[in-house]
């Protein structure tokens, strides 16, 4: 494995443990509200995961198969023609904030409102 | 606290899985066979640029999901929304130069490939400082 490979994973596995050493006091989790909890829980369980996974291919020596690789260049170019709405979803739009007013639906103008 | 000490470390997380993501294949060998014809370094562009599309799309769409329970820290949104902002050009961008790569293997071509690589990977650390630049200084 080169360097850069072994310190990055390294740096991957320190992190994972980090987030799993890190301490939290009772007060600190009693002050937090179930969904933060559950936000969080779920947040570092899925790239612990994924970091993990990516490690252990890291870690593999070998040769990159014609499958592997095929998989990486469908994924490129389903990714470069949008194929499967990559940017799409409704989690990448910008929201306005909450505290912005929007202008009411045109039932609800008065006569001679500006819409 | 909480939050202060644990988003950040996300990000140093979606880092290293950037960073892996291109450099998973760093010391195997490609199959001639494949469809890379051995090219190492438009695999490892592929791999990077889809990495770092996985890696944002699951940033993205964690702090979507959990938007009602993250209310509290409205940075973390920032931070999302600088993502949400910016990614398509750091994504296209680099796409733009490995077609260039791709049709013109030049010396030239290579290192603006490579440039572009590390400029994707250092996206995300961009969109960490953009949320260190917004977390409240006090603990929360």
């Amino acid at each position: 494995m080169s360097t850069t490979t072994k310190s990055a994973a390294a740096k991957a596995d320190a992190d994972a443990k980090k987030i799993a050493e890190s301490p939290l006091t009772a007060e600190q989790v009693s002050a937090m509200n179930p969904l933060q909890i559950i936000a969080i829980t779920d947040a570092v369980l899925d790239l612990t995961e994924k970091v993990l996974s990516l490690v252990n291919d890291a870690k593999k020596g070998g040769i990159i198969t014609t499958e592997q690789q095929l998989a990486v260049q469908t994924k490129y170019a389903s990714l470069k023609t949008r194929a499967d709405g990559q940017f799409a979803g409704e989690h990448w739009r910008i929201a306005p904030p909450a505290s912005v007013q929007q202008t009411p639906p045109a039932e609800f103008l008065q006569p001679g409102q500006p819409g | 606290m909480t939050m202060k000490k644990v988003i950040p470390l996300l990000f140093a997380v979606l880092s290293a899985a950037l960073f892996l993501s291109g450099c998973a294949g760093s010391n195997r060998q490609l199959d001639p066979a494949g469809v890379y014809a051995g090219d190492k370094i438009l695999y490892t562009a592929d791999a990077t640029i889809t990495g770092a599309y996985e890696t944002l799309d699951t940033f993205v769409a964690w702090e979507h999901k959990h938007r009602a329970g993250l209310s509290k820290w409205p940075e973390v949104r920032s931070a999302a929304d600088y993502v949400r902002t910016n990614a398509k050009t750091w994504i296209d961008n680099a796409i733009t130069v490995r077609e260039l790569y791709k049709n013109f293997p030049t010396p030239e071509n290579r290192k603006s490939l490579e440039g572009a690589l590390v400029i994707l990977r250092a996206a995300l650390d961009q969109a960490s400082a953009y949320y260190q630049s917004r977390a409240p200084q006090t603990s929360t």
